[in-house]
C-alpha cells in the first residue's frame, strides 16, 4: 500500500529529524530571544511547525499507513552485535499519533502565548524552554530502548520545572519555588520508581529494547510470574504518580494551581500523556499477563481516581482548579481501561489518551481566554458569558459535553470502549464476576458526576445574567477563536467517525497485544 | 413508494442534520431566509418518512418477510480484536412509525414557530427572538437525532442518537437563559436563570438512566457479541439450540434480567417514568413548541421505542431463561405506578402546561404498561401493537394540546390558568382544537385516544391482569377529570382579572396567525379522525409483530372493536368528565379546603419526591464533596508540602555540610570509604 504523501529523506528519516529540529530550534530561539522578542516567537513557532509536519509525513509514510513501522536504531554502549543499550526512533502508528498530539498541543500552546504571556522579560528563555519541554516529551515517545525512554522523561522535567517556577502566576516567588519544588520532587521519585523497575527488569532479561521484552521470558514464562507482577507494580506505581492516581496526585493541585496556562496545557494535555504512553508501550505488553489478577484492585483505584476528582472538581469555586482536578478524574478512566486487561479496554483507554490530550487543552485554552477577557477565573464573579462571547461558549460547551461522555463527541468513543472492557470481564465465561458488574455501573456513573460539575460550571460562566464589572467583554481574539476552533472540529470529527484515527493505532495495539 | 426504502432510510437522517448544519450559513443571509429553510427543510424530511410509511403500507410484504432491510453504511471503529462496529440503518414498521411521528410532527412544529417565536413588541411592531438560530439549529437537530435514533440498527447507534435528543433537549428547555426579566418578546414570559437549571436537571436526571442504560448495552454487547438488532433477534432465537455449557447457561441466565433491567434504566430516565420522572415538569421552562415536540411527541417517546425494540427480543430469551420475565413485571408496574401518580399530580396544577406535562408522564405509563404486558400475556401481539398504536395516537394528540396551548399562551402571555378563562368566544379555532385534543386525552370515541386505550383496556382484560387494568382504569378516570379541569379552567367561565387587566390597556385577546393555525388544524384531524387510521396501522404492525413475537391469528381481534371495556370506558366519562363540567365550567362547589388540606399539599409537592431528591443527591452529594476538598484533600495536599518541604530543609542541611574546610572533608571521606568497605565485605 503507497502512503498518502511522501518526500525523500524527509519521510525516511522523520524522527531524527524532528527532535534535532526541535532542539536546534530551541537553541535559536534563546539566542534570538536577546534581540528580538518577535524574532523568538516565530523561530519557536517554525520549529514546532516544522517538527508536526515531519510527523505528518511519518503518519502518511508507506510504512506507517500500511501498519509497519519505519525504524532506526544506533549502538550506544556496547559492541556492534551485542549492544547492552541503543538508541533509536520508531515510528509506527501509535506513536506517530501521540508525537503529532504533543507537537500540536506545544504548538497551539506557543501560538497562545503569543496573546496570553505578555510583560516575559526575556521571550526567548520562555519560548526556548516551551521548545525543548515538548523535545523531550517527543523524545519520550519515539524511545526504543527503556533507559532511553527514562532518560528522555526525566530532562523534560527540567524545562517543566524551569517553566513552572520562572512564570508561575504567584506572586511571591517562595511559593513558586515551593510549588515548583514540590512537583519536581514527585515527578522525578516517580521516574526514579520506574527507573528502579528498568533495572529488575534488565537483571533478569538482559536486554533494554522494548520490543524485544515482549517475548522475554519475563512476560511469557509462567515461572516468573511472581517476578513480573513486582516488577509490572512497581513500573505502575511510578507511572501512576505521573498519572496522578489518586493519592498519589498530591503534586498536580499546587503545580496546576501555579503554572500559567500554555504551560499548563503541557503538563496536563501532554506531559501526563507520556506515562500514559508508557504503561501502553512497555507496561501492557509485557505484565498483562502477571497482572492479569490485579484488575479488580488497579479498577478501584482508577474508579477512586475518577470519583475523587470527579467531586473536587464540583467543590472547586475556580475554573482553572474544576479543569485541574477534571484532568485528574479523566486520568482515571484511561487507568482504567488499561486495567482491564483487554484489548477493547485498552483500545479505549489508548484512545482517549488522544481525546483527553485535546480535550483537556482545549477546556485550559477557554479558560485562559475567558481570563484574558474578564480577568479572572473565579465562578462567583463569572456569569451570562454565552451572549457575549458566543463563538468560545460553544466551544467550551461542546469540549465539556464531550469530556462528560456525550456522544458523538470524540470522547464518547473511547469511554465506551473502557467500559465495555470491564463489561467483558464481567461476562467472562465459567460465572458472574460481581465485581467486575459492579466496576463497570460504578465507572459508568463517573460520566454522569462528570456531566453534573460541566453543567454547573457552564450555568454559572455563561449562563444568567451578566455581571456588571463584565458588560464589555467579547470573544477573544482570532489566534485563540482559530485554536480551540480547530479543536472543536476535531473533537467532533473524531467522535462521529473514529474509525478515521483508530485504523491507524488499532493494528499496532493489536500486535502488542499479540506479542504479550 | 416514490424512494427506494434503503435510500431513504438514510436520506431521511442526513436531511435534517444537514438542514442543521447550515442554518447559522442561511442566518447569515437572512433571517427570512433561515425560518423558510427550516420549514422546508422539515417537510422534505416529513415527505421521506411519509413516503417510506406509504411504502411499507402499500406493499406489506416488506414487513411480513424477515429479515428486514438492514442497511450497513460504515464501519463505525473496530475496537480491538473485536467484530466490526458497523453503523447503518434498520427499516420496519416500528422504525419508520417512530421516524414518521418524529419528522412528521416535527414539520408541524417547525411551522408552528414561524408564528409562535416572533411577537409583538409595544409600538406593536413584529419582533423576531434574537437567538432564533440557535432554536432552528437545535430544531432540525432534534429531528436528525430522533430519526436517527429509531432508525438504528443497533443499540450503541441508537445510544448515539439517545444522547443526542438529550441534548437538544438541554439546549432548549435552557433556550431563555440569559434574562431574569422577560424576554424582548411580550408573548411569553420566561424565568432566565431558571429555565438554564432546568435544562441541566432534564439532562441530569435522564443521564442517571443512560448510565444504566450504557452498562446494560455492554453486557449484552458481551452475551450476545453484537449491537445489531437483527443479529441480537437471531441470537435470542437461536438459543434454545445452542448447546450451552452448564456454567455458561447459569450466567446468562443471571445475567441477561440485570442487562435487561439495566437498559430499562435507559427508557425510564428518557420518557420520565417513576423514579426518574421529576425532571419533566421542569423542562416546560423551554418554549412551548419545544414542549410540543421533544416533551410530548417525539423525545419522551425514544424510550418507549426503545422497551418496544427489545422487547420481542427478550420474550425469545425467555423461551430460554425464565428469568427474564422479571422485566415484563417491572415494565408493566413501573408504567401503572407512573400512570397513577402522575395523574393524581395533574390534578393540582395550575399552569396549562405543568397540567400537560404530567399527562404526558401518565400517558407514557400507559405504554409502558401494554408492553411489558406484552411479556406477560400469551396474545402479546395484541399487547405489543396496543402500546404502539397509543404511542402514536399520544403524539398526535399531545403535540395538538400543546400547540393550542402555545396558542393560548401566545394570546394570554401567561402560563397560569388562574390568569385564563371565557377565552372561547375570542378564539374559537384554538379552542375547538384544544378540545378535540382534550377529549382524545381523555379518551372519548371516537378520537384516536379512544380507539388506543381501549386497546390497552381489551388486551389486560381478556388476558387476566386484572390488577393492571384496575390501577389503569382509575388513572383514566382521573385523566378524563383533570383534562376538562383544564378545558374549563381555560376556555369557560369567566375572565381572569389578568385578562380584563390585559384588554383594558387596549390588548385584545387574539387568534393565532395562520402558520400556526394550519399545524392546529391538521392535528386535530388526525387526532378526531384517528379511527381510520387504525386499520392501516393494524394491516402492517399487525403482521409485523407476529413475526417478531409468537405466531398470532390477528383475526380474532376486530378493528373498531366495541368489546366489553367499552362499557368501563364510558363510566369514565361519568366519573370523570361530568364533574370536571360542573366543577370547572359551571363554577359549582368550593372545593378549597380540600385543595389546601393534606391531601392537596403531597400531591401539590409532587408526592414530596422532588424534594427529597434534591435534598440527597443535590445538597449531600455537595455536602459530600465539599467535606472532601477540606478534610482530606486539603490534609493530603499539606502532608505532601511537608514531604517535600522536609527534602527541602534535608538539602539545605546537606548543603550546610559543604563547608570547605578541609578537615571536615576529610573526615566525610574516611566515613564514605569505611561505609563502602562495610558494605562490601558483609554482602
Amino acid at each position: 500500500m503507497q502512503g498518502l504523501l511522501s518526500i525523500p529523506v524527509l519521510s525516511e528519516y522523520p524522527m531524527i529529524l524532528s527532535v534535532v529540529l526541535l532542539l536546534l530550534g530551541g537553541l535559536l530561539t534563546l539566542v534570538a530571544g536577546r534581540w528580538s522578542e518577535k524574532a523568538s516567537k516565530t523561530l519557536a513557532g517554525l520549529s514546532l511547525l516544522g517538527a508536526l509536519f515531519l510527523n505528518f509525513l511519518l503518519l502518511f509514510s508507506p510504512e506507517v499507513w500500511s501498519h509497519n513501522e519505519i525504524l532506526h536504531v544506533f549502538d550506544w554502549i556496547g559492541s556492534g552485535d551485542s549492544a547492552i543499550m541503543t538508541f533509536g526512533f520508531r515510528g509506527d502508528g501509535l506513536s506517530a499519533p501521540v508525537a503529532i498530539l504533543i507537537l500540536s498541543l506545544g504548538l497551539f500552546s506557543v501560538t497562545f502565548s503569543y496573546v496570553y504571556m505578555k510583560n516575559l522579560t526575556n521571550s526567548g528563555h520562555y519560548y526556548a524552554l516551551m521548545v525543548w519541554f515538548v523535545a523531550a516529551m517527543v523524545g519520550v515517545v519515539y524511545a526504543t530502548d527503556l533507559l532511553q525512554f527514562f532518560l528522555f522523561y526525566e530532562v523534560m522535567l527540567i524545562p517543566a520545572f524551569l517553566l513552572v517556577y520562572l512564570y508561575g502566576v504567584s506572586d511571591d516567588p517562595t511559593r513558586r519555588s515551593r510549588n515548583a519544588f514540590q512537583f519536581w520532587i514527585w515527578t522525578a521519585v516517580g521516574g526514579l520508581i520506574s527507573l528502579i523497575a528498568v533495572f529488575m527488569l534488565f537483571a533478569d532479561a538482559g536486554s533494554l529494547d522494548i520490543v524485544t521484552l515482549y517475548s522475554s521470558s519475563l512476560a511469557v514464562d509462567p515461572m516468573k510470574v511472581d517476578l513480573a507482577k513486582t516488577i509490572g507494580l512497581i513500573f505502575l506505581l511510578g507511572f501512576g504518580i505521573k498519572l496522578g492516581l489518586v493519592p498519589l496526585h498530591v503534586w498536580a493541585p499546587p503545580v496546576y494551581g501555579e503554572a500559567p496556562i500554555p504551560v499548563l496545557v503541557l503538563l496536563s494535555g501532554a506531559m501526563t500523556k507520556t506515562a500514559a504512553y508508557g504503561v501502553i508501550r512497555i507496561v501492557i505488553p509485557i505484565f498483562s499477563t502477571a497482572l492479569y489478577d490485579y484488575s479488580t484492585g488497579l479498577m478501584t483505584i482508577s474508579v477512586i481516581t475518577m470519583f475523587y476528582g470527579a467531586m473536587l472538581a464540583i467543590a472547586q469555586k475556580d475554573l482553572k482548579m474544576m479543569l485541574a482536578y477534571s484532568s485528574i478524574s479523566q486520568l482515571g478512566y484511561l487507568m482504567f481501561g488499561y486495567s482491564t486487561m483487554t484489548t477493547i479496554g485498552l483500545s479505549g483507554a489508548a484512545f482517549q489518551l488522544i481525546n483527553h490530550g485535546i480535550l483537556a487543552s482545549l477546556m485550559f485554552f477557554c479558560a485562559g481566554a475567558i481570563k484574558m477577557k474578564t480577568g479572572t477565573m473565579d465562578f462567583d464573579r463569572l456569569g451570562g458569558l454565552a451572549p457575549k462571547m458566543p463563538v468560545l461558549a460553544t466551544t467550551f460547551v461542546i469540549g465539556a459535553l464531550a469530556l462528560a461522555g456525550t456522544p458523538p463527541l470524540s470522547a464518547f468513543a473511547g469511554e465506551w470502549m473502557i467500559f465495555a472492557g470491564a463489561a467483558e470481564r464481567a461476562v467472562e465465561a465459567g460465572g458472574v464476576s460481581t465485581a467486575f458488574l459492579v466496576l463497570t455501573v460504578v465507572g459508568v456513573v463517573a460520566t454522569g458526576l462528570t456531566a453534573g460539575y460541566y453543567l454547573w460550571a457552564i450555568r454559572r460562566v455563561f449562563f444568567g445574567q451578566v455581571p456588571e464589572a463584565l458588560e464589555g467583554v467579547s470573544d477573544p481574539s482570532k489566534i485563540i477563536l482559530s485554536i480551540t476552533i480547530l479543536m472543536t472540529l476535531l473533537v467532533v470529527i473524531l467522535g462521529i467517525w473514529p474509525w478515521l484515527l483508530w485504523q491507524i493505532v488499532n493494528p499496532v495495539l493489536l500486535s502488542m497485544m499479540g506479542g504479550g | 413508494m416514490m424512494l427506494p426504502l434503503e435510500m431513504a432510510g438514510w436520506l431521511v437522517i442526513v436531511v435534517p442534520a444537514i438542514g442543521a448544519l447550515l442554518t447559522p450559513v442561511f442566518a447569515r443571509i437572512h433571517g427570512a431566509l433561515r425560518d423558510f429553510m427550516a420549514v422546508l427543510v422539515g417537510f422534505v424530511t416529513a415527505f421521506i418518512a411519509v413516503d417510506m410509511v406509504i411504502t411499507l403500507v402499500l406493499d406489506p410484504a416488506i414487513v411480513q418477510t424477515a429479515p428486514f432491510p438492514d442497511v450497513i453504511l460504515f464501519t463505525w471503529v473496530v475496537a480491538g480484536d473485536l467484530a466490526p462496529i458497523e453503523f447503518g440503518v434498520l427499516i420496519d414498521a416500528l422504525s419508520v412509525l417512530m421516524a414518521m411521528i418524529a419528522a412528521g410532527i416535527g414539520s408541524l412544529i417547525i411551522l408552528f414557530s414561524v408564528g409562535y417565536m416572533t411577537g409583538h413588541d409595544e409600538e406593536g411592531k413584529l419582533v423576531k427572538d434574537p437567538s432564533l438560530t440557535r432554536y432552528y439549529f437545535f430544531m432540525q437537530f432534534f429531528v436528525a437525532g430522533m430519526v436517527l435514533l429509531v432508525m438504528s440498527n443497533n443499540l450503541l447507534q441508537t445510544f448515539i442518537g439517545w444522547e443526542i435528543v438529550g441534548l437538544c433537549s438541554y439546549a432548549l428547555i435552557g433556550f431563555w437563559h440569559n434574562v431574569k426579566t422577560p424576554s424582548p418578546v411580550p408573548e411569553y414570559e420566561t424565568e432566565g436563570d431558571y429555565n438554564a437549571v432546568c435544562g441541566m436537571k432534564a439532562f441530569m436526571v435522564t443521564r442517571v438512566g443512560d448510565i444504566g442504560l450504557l452498562a446494560g448495552i455492554l453486557l449484552i454487547y458481551f452475551m450476545a457479541g453484537t449491537f445489531n438488532y437483527t443479529e441480537l433477534f437471531a441470537f435470542a432465537r437461536s438459543l434454545p439450540e445452542l448447546h450451552l455449557t452448564a456454567d455458561f447457561a447459569q450466567m446468562l441466565s443471571l445475567l441477561l434480567p440485570i442487562a435487561a433491567l439495566l437498559i430499562l434504566a435507559g427508557p425510564i430516565g428518557k420518557s420520565a417514568q417513576f423514579p426518574l420522572h421529576t425532571w419533566l415538569p421542569e423542562a416546560m421552562a423551554g418554549p412551548t413548541t419545544v414542549s410540543a415536540l421533544i416533551h410530548a411527541a417525539a423525545m419522551v417517546k425514544a424510550g418507549v421505542y426503545l422497551v418496544a425494540r427489545v422487547v420481542p427480543i427478550f420474550i425469545e430469551i425467555a423461551l430460554t431463561f425464565v428469568s427474564i420475565t422479571i422485566f415484563f413485571q417491572v415494565v408493566a408496574w413501573i408504567g401503572a405506578f407512573t400512570a397513577f401518580m402522575a395523574a393524581t399530580m395533574a390534578l393540582v396544577q395550575d399552569e396549562i402546561k405543568k397540567v400537560l406535562a404530567y399527562s404526558t408522564i401518565s400517558q407514557l405509563g400507559y405504554m409502558f404498561v401494554a408492553l411489558g404486558a406484552s411479556g406477560l400475556v400469551a396474545e402479546s401481539v395484541a399487547a405489543y401493537s396496543a402500546g404502539a398504536f397509543h404511542l402514536l395516537a399520544h403524539a398526535i394528540f399531545k403535540a395538538l394540546l400543546f400547540l393550542a396551548a402555545g396558542s393560548v399562551l401566545h394570546a394570554v402571555q401567561s402560563k397560569s390558568m388562574k390568569d385564563m378563562g371565557g377565552l372561547w368566544k375570542d378564539m374559537k379555532i384554538t379552542a375547538t382544537t384544544f378540545i378535540v385534543g382534550a377529549l382524545a386525552l381523555a379518551g372519548v370515541a371516537p378520537t384516536i385516544g379512544f380507539w388506543s386505550k381501549e386497546m390497552i383496556f381489551e388486551a389486560l382484560w381478556h388476558e387476566g391482569e386484572t390488577l393492571l387494568f384496575m390501577v389503569t382504569f382509575v388513572t383514566a378516570i382521573l385523566t378524563a377529570f383533570y383534562t376538562f379541569r383544564m378545558v374549563g379552567m381555560t376556555f369557560f367561565g369567566e375572565k381572569s382579572a389578568h385578562i380584563r387587566g390585559l384588554e383594558s390597556h387596549g390588548h385584545h385577546i387574539h387568534e393565532a396567525p395562520i402558520t400556526m393555525k394550519v399545524p392546529l388544524v391538521i392535528l386535530a384531524a388526525f387526532a378526531a379522525g384517528g379511527m381510520l387510521l387504525q386499520p392501516i396501522f393494524f394491516n402492517t404492525f399487525a403482521p409485523f409483530g407476529s413475526l417478531l413475537l409468537h405466531p398470532f391469528d390477528w383475526s380474532s381481534l376486530p378493528v373498531w372493536s366495541l368489546g366489553f371495556t367499552t362499557l368501563f370506558t364510558v363510566g369514565v366519562w361519568c366519573a370523570g368528565i361530568i364533574p370536571a363540567y360542573v366543577i370547572y365550567f359551571k363554577g359549582r362547589g368550593d372545593f378549597t379546603g380540600l385543595r389546601n388540606g393534606p391531601l392537596g399539599r403531597f400531591l401539590e409537592n409532587r408526592w414530596y419526591i422532588n424534594a427529597a431528591y434534591n435534598r440527597i443527591f443535590v445538597d449531600g452529594y455537595l455536602w459530600l464533596s465539599n467535606g472532601l476538598r477540606t478534610r482530606v484533600e486539603s490534609a493530603l495536599l499539606s502532608f505532601s508540602e511537608s514531604v517535600s518541604g522536609g527534602m527541602d530543609t534535608i538539602s539545605r542541611g546537606w548543603r550546610r555540610t559543604m563547608t570547605g574546610v578541609l578537615n571536615t572533608n576529610v573526615l566525610g571521606m574516611m566515613i564514605g570509604i569505611i561505609a563502602f568497605l562495610l558494605i562490601v565485605i558483609l554482602f
